[in-house]
């Protein structure tokens, strides 16, 4: 039997994506069609230019369609940018019933106040990501269904973003005349389609370096800890190069890609790079170990905001299986190792392993969020099943 | 023995290391004294009584040094700021030794000297410039570090080695080493004594601050003599011909300060004093401002050292120095609130304009999109530039 795909858009700073998925067999997602098309128009994860950036979703989706053969006019969009935060709230809720024991009705009522809770008019609600119940003083029970108590307590981290700019990018898309299901955190995203439910248990921190922004999350005992957004992504590291050389910004960023590194390394660091002549550009060098230091002074000083944010919430001893790198930043040369240096534990590059398709793609690491959106929208197929609409978000180009 | 608890001597690189040593060693007092090095056999040096030591970089070099890299030092440091902030309870002035050339003196130092700035900590920074025969790479590489420990520092007193050894008087390599090591050590020995034992004509660290914070280059000239009869005399004719306290043409520096210690025994004469005040009042006829202290120790008997820092811009008289933090009169009394200044200060003003500062148009592509501020800094700008590097195009 044809189960219906799942369509998911990510409008990143440096590329949108739109990819279909389709669960197999076995369950598990893969994805039929890809589209990517560069974005001009988005700017740290926010648009800035309207119409370039409607454009770009126009060309990745005809891409997707085309590949999938589907036809596309509804998606799951994730977000991003340092408007994003993730703050603790709890709920508390009497338990009314004569003999005081938690039944499924408490449990329900309790879920409907964490996702209400008193937000400032500019912002919205993402996700409430579940930590765990209180059960009067006692705290840490994961399932409190059939306990005698008075209250139940709920806690939870919410994640909220500027409304503006999540409404925004809703009117981006519905620009093209297609229908936004649902809004997903990018990071929330990542975490779904590369980390292990051991690693989550274990402690990780994945890091998603995007070109705009940089997202953190920290999971331990299978719960999400803390939630960290920053305006800062490769592009600003692109930009240190071209003021450090004083060169374009194309310029710049295939020099970082060709020659770039996190580390600085004294042997590597001793020539010069050569830059070929171009229209409007005369051949020169530049120095290799200036380019280094360039890249690692942002990195390092990356890497050692989000490690002051741990340490100072007790976090970083809670890292037992190390740190994940996604993002396209997760491929610059000797990040890994600068990481492992900051952390003081292991780290990897996360490739999408909860979704197949991606293996063939070249850095698949860079599509961990849209990897993770389609598993998203999967796990909310379930969930969503009953409602109308959802399904019928697809009608076939060739009549199925 | 007294130790002076807000005052901490810091060795950083491997030729600070040695000379706090050195230092520790000549003073006869005890003194805290911190070593930071990027390699582990600088520690060697923990083995005297007072001296600790903080291996910094470990992860990243392993305690086997910066490999004459000052980015490496640098980085070093940043990695272990945080270990540095049990040495620094209750200091409220750090003088640093540092030897440029290498990798840790000159990358670690600037970076040193600002985490200290940003705690209120004040600073006077020694730091020794390699021979002209240790070639040209590493004489660059030293103005580099110089430069940005001048932006850093609150006074910079500048030792080129090739002077330092000259002064020495000795041409016999293991020879001109002690003799250097020597006048170093005993210049800024006295420093310490004279804050610690203090004779009758006293010197405190609050002079002492008042000096070193405002923003100031200096120098830094020794003197001694064991001759009974003229030793006033012989001391200022050697400060007159020391080339520590000269400029690059060979004349007498500029300076409109003087910090001058004297060390001697119980048989110093207040005609001796006299003499020697004369004398180095002459060397520097434009100074506006003296300060000086007088160390006795019968162990100096029938011998007199004098050690003269000479400032070149105008340094503030202690009353002045202060004055932005006296409180005003509306204010209650409060015993010790002109001492404690930690964290008021204001950013240093510099006559010239600071590396760091960058025009509104460098935000770039970012100019127009919403900064990215982080704990007060705008993080759209270059990291490079925010951290005072200088790059080689």
């Amino acid at each position: 039997m044809r189960r219906d795909p799942v369509v998911a858009l990510e409008i990143g700073t440096s590329r949108t994506v739109v990819c279909v998925g389709e669960p197999d067999d076995n369950g598990r997602m893969r994805v039929t069609g890809l589209g990517t098309y560069p974005t001009t128009g988005v700017r740290k994860g926010q648009i800035i230019d309207f119409k370039q950036a409607s454009n770009g979703v126009e060309s990745a989706r005809v891409e997707a369609e085309d590949k999938a053969e589907v036809s596309i006019w509804q998606a799951l969009i994730s977000a991003t940018g340092g408007h994003i935060e993730g703050k603790p709230y709890r709920e508390v809720l009497p338990i009314e019933s004569s003999d005081k024991v938690v039944c499924q009705a408490d449990m329900t009522d309790l879920d409907e106040l964490l996702s209400t809770p008193p937000l400032e008019s500019e912002q919205v609600l993402l996700h409430s990501l579940h930590q765990s119940y209180s059960v009067d003083d006692q705290h840490g029970v994961s399932d409190p269904k059939g306990m005698q108590c008075k209250m139940l307590e709920r806690s939870a981290i919410n994640i909220q973003a500027n409304k503006n700019r999540i409404d925004n990018l809703k009117r981006v898309v519905e620009d093209i005349k297609m229908d936004v299901i649902d809004v997903a955190f990018d990071g929330v995203s990542a975490s779904l389609a590369v980390l292990t439910a051991a690693q989550k248990r274990d402690g990780v921190l994945l890091i998603d370096l995007g070109a705009g922004t940089t997202t953190a999350m920290t999971f331990y005992g299978q719960l999400i800890s803390d939630i960290f957004c920053l305006g800062i992504g490769g592009d600003h590291t692109t930009h240190d190069i071209a003021t450090g050389f004083n060169i374009p910004l194309m310029r710049a960023e295939q020099v970082k890609c060709k020659h770039g590194s996190a580390l600085v390394n004294s042997e590597v660091s001793k020539g010069r790079i050569e830059l070929p002549e171009e229209v409007g550009f005369d051949n020169r060098t530049i120095s290799a170990k200036s380019l280094q230091v360039i890249i690692n002074a942002r990195m390092d000083e990356l890497f050692k905001i989000i490690r002051a944010r741990l340490d100072e919430r007790g976090f970083l001893c809670q890292l037992g299986a190390g740190v994940v790198l996604t993002g396209g930043g997760a491929y610059l040369k000797g990040v890994t190792e600068l990481a492992e240096r900051i952390f003081g534990t292991s780290c990897r590059i996360g490739v999408p392993i909860n979704v197949d398709g991606f293996d063939n793609l070249d850095k698949p690491a860079s599509y961990a969020t849209i990897a993770g959106l389609v598993k998203y929208g999967f796990d909310a197929n379930s969930r969503l099943k009953t409602k109308s609409g959802f399904w019928s978000m697809f009608k076939s180009l060739f009549g199925w | 023995m007294k130790i002076i608890s807000d005052l901490l001597l810091m060795g950083v690189g491997g030729g600070g290391c040695a000379l706090s040593q050195a230092i520790t060693a000549k003073a006869n007092v005890s003194i805290k004294v911190l070593g930071v090095d990027t390699d582990a056999m600088s520690s060697r040096a923990s083995e005297i009584d007072g001296f600790d030591f903080l291996l910094i970089g470990g992860a990243r070099f392993a305690g086997h040094g910066a490999g004459g890299d000052i980015v490496n030092g640098r980085l070093a440091v940043q990695d272990d700021f945080k270990n540095l902030d049990p040495f620094l309870e209750g200091i409220r002035t750090v003088v640093i030794v540092t030897c440029l050339g290498a990798g840790t003196g000159g990358g670690a130092t600037p970076e040193i000297l600002k985490y200290l700035h940003e705690r209120g900590i004040n600073t006077l920074c020694f730091a020794t410039l390699p021979f002209e025969f240790e070639g040209s790479s590493r004489r660059e590489l030293s103005l580099r570090g110089l430069s940005l420990i001048a932006d850093n520092a609150d006074t910079l007193i500048t030792i080129p080695l090739d002077d330092l050894y000259t002064q020495s008087g000795s041409d016999n390599l293991k020879e001109a080493n002690v003799q250097a090591v020597e006048i170093l050590g005993s210049g800024i020995s006295l420093l310490w004594r004279m804050l610690c034992m203090p004779g009758y004509i006293q010197i405190d660290t609050e002079r002492l601050r008042s000096l070193a914070v405002s923003g100031t280059k200096a120098r830094m000239g020794f003197a001694a003599s064991d001759d009974v009869l003229e030793r006033a005399h012989l001391v200022v004719k050697q400060l007159g011909d020391c080339k520590l306290l000269k400029n690059p043409v060979g004349k007498p520096a500029k300076a409109e300060a003087l910090l001058v210690g004297v060390i001697a025994g119980d048989d110093l004469m207040l005609s001796e004093i006299s003499v020697m005040m004369k004398g180095i009042t002459g060397l520097f006829e434009k100074c506006s401002r003296i300060e000086m202290g007088t160390v006795q120790d019968p162990f100096f008997e029938g011998r007199i050292e004098v050690v003269v820092f000479a400032f070149e811009n105008g340094s503030k008289p202690l009353s002045e120095s202060f004055a932005s933090d006296v409180p005003s009169l509306d204010q209650p009394p409060v015993a010790d609130v002109l001492p404690v200044s930690r964290n008021l200060r204001k950013g240093r003003v510099k006559g010239k304009v600071s590396k760091l500062s960058f025009g509104p148009t460098g935000r770039g592509p970012f100019q127009n999109s919403e900064p990215t501020i982080y704990e007060g800094v705008d993080l759209d700008v270059p990291a490079y530039i925010r951290y005072g590097i200088n790059i080689e195009k």
